[in-house]
């Protein structure tokens, strides 16, 4: 919400956990500028850490 | 009512009759009982206490559009007239009714009436591309200023429900999203086709479903009794029941309770903006212009078993399934 319209509109249409889990989202864009639906946090990256570890 | 046979079964059912009364009496004090066809209210007495009670069936059918206690049907329907102060949900057999339990203790069932002031309602038709995914509560309020708007400020009685419509194709898996469960709109006979000719427009004629009444991606399909005989619009029907089955085919469902109000607008630079219209403009790819939607429909869910608090459902394209699960996980961020 905060990047089509701004943070306020996101606190009035969302709840506030659902906006705290979203903290620090990085979308990858394709070559052309279009989201293919990837998209990655630090906090995303530590738990792939863990899984490679210990899984990979 | 099961009785032995040359046994009469009006005493077991006036005596179930007013259990259920006393029932609802017990959950709502307000609660009471007036004659069915409305024309009669004055002349009948409104059964507000046990003391009102008719002691005899003969008394007690001027409070019913029909009861025959024993019919040769398995289920026996009837519709009483019945008014309270509280929620009149918590009176019904719903899974959300507070005395749902008395129902089942009793092998009973009572839902509300398609059309709540109405003595006579009939169906007007069913809103193809709809189904167990719509708040017909929202429907049903969004409908009523457009049909008054379109009735000189008079209200048409109405009612939507979500139920089985005969005629549509059935699922063959996936039997949480039946197919032959869509929005039913039923009007008080009088006001049929007013209502008919008023969704037709609104629905059917605007191509852009961002146009239709609360953005509903729907079109209506008139019920077989509001077409006259020897037209081809039976066939015309079922190849509709046909495109709807399709569609609802190529839909997948995603739940979500993220969301706090889809409908609250929001004012920014001199435009306004819901969450629902933000939602339903999304392009595929997402940040490019092209004239594929992402998501099919967003609505709260209000039918289905152990839903959440604050359950949202969307449903997107199966071929843009990751695409739309992706955004929706992230959807604050957006």
């Amino acid at each position: 919400m905060s990047f089509w319209v701004d943070n306020q509109a996101a606190k009035k249409w969302l709840h506030p956990q659902a906006i705290a889990a979203c903290r620090g989202v990085e979308l990858t864009l394709t070559n052309t500028d279009t989201w293919d639906g990837q998209w990655s946090t630090k906090e995303d990256a530590i738990n792939l850490d863990i899984l490679e570890q210990d899984m990979g | 009512m099961d009785t032995p046979a040359e046994q009469s079964p009006n005493p077991p059912t006036m005596a179930k009759l007013k259990l259920l009364y006393l029932a609802q009496k017990g959950e709502d004090k307000t609660v009471i009982w007036l004659a069915w066809a409305l024309a009669e209210e004055e002349e009948c007495p409104v059964i507000t206490s046990e003391a009102d009670f008719p002691d005899d069936i003969k008394s007690f059918r001027r409070y019913t559009d029909r009861l025959r206690p024993r019919s040769g049907k398995a289920v026996l329907w009837f519709v009483l007239l019945i008014a309270c102060d509280d929620n009149l949900d918590n009176l019904t057999s719903t899974m959300t009714s507070t005395m749902n339990w008395w129902y089942k203790d009793n092998h009973l069932a009572c839902y509300l009436y398609d059309v709540q002031d109405s003595d006579d309602a009939v169906e007007v038709g069913t809103l193809a591309f709809s189904g167990v995914h719509c708040d017909h509560f929202r429907l049903a309020r969004v409908l009523d200023p457009i049909f008054r708007s379109h009735h000189g400020g008079a209200r048409l009685k109405f009612g939507v429900t979500v139920k089985m419509s005969k005629g549509y194709p059935k699922n063959e898996g996936n039997f949480n999203f039946p197919k032959d469960r869509l929005a039913i709109v039923s009007a008080d006979r009088m006001d049929a086709q007013p209502v008919r000719t008023i969704l037709y427009r609104e629905f059917n004629c605007h191509p852009d479903p961002r146009q239709r009444p609360g953005q509903y991606n729907f079109c209506l399909v008139p019920a077989p009794d509001m077409v006259s005989l020897g037209s081809n619009a039976h066939s015309n029907r079922e190849r509709m029941q046909q495109k709807h089955s399709a569609v609802l085919d190529s839909l997948v469902p995603l739940y979500t309770t993220d969301i706090k109000d889809l409908d609250l607008p929001y004012t920014k630079d001199g435009f306004t903006y819901t969450l629902r219209e933000i939602i339903l403009d999304v392009r595929h790819p997402l940040g490019s212009d092209l004239a594929t939607q992402l998501y099919f429909s967003c609505d709260k869910a209000v039918n289905g078993r152990n839903l959440p608090a604050s359950s949202s459902i969307l449903r997107a394209y199966t071929d843009r399934r990751t695409a739309a699960e992706a955004l929706l996980r992230i959807l604050p961020h957006m």
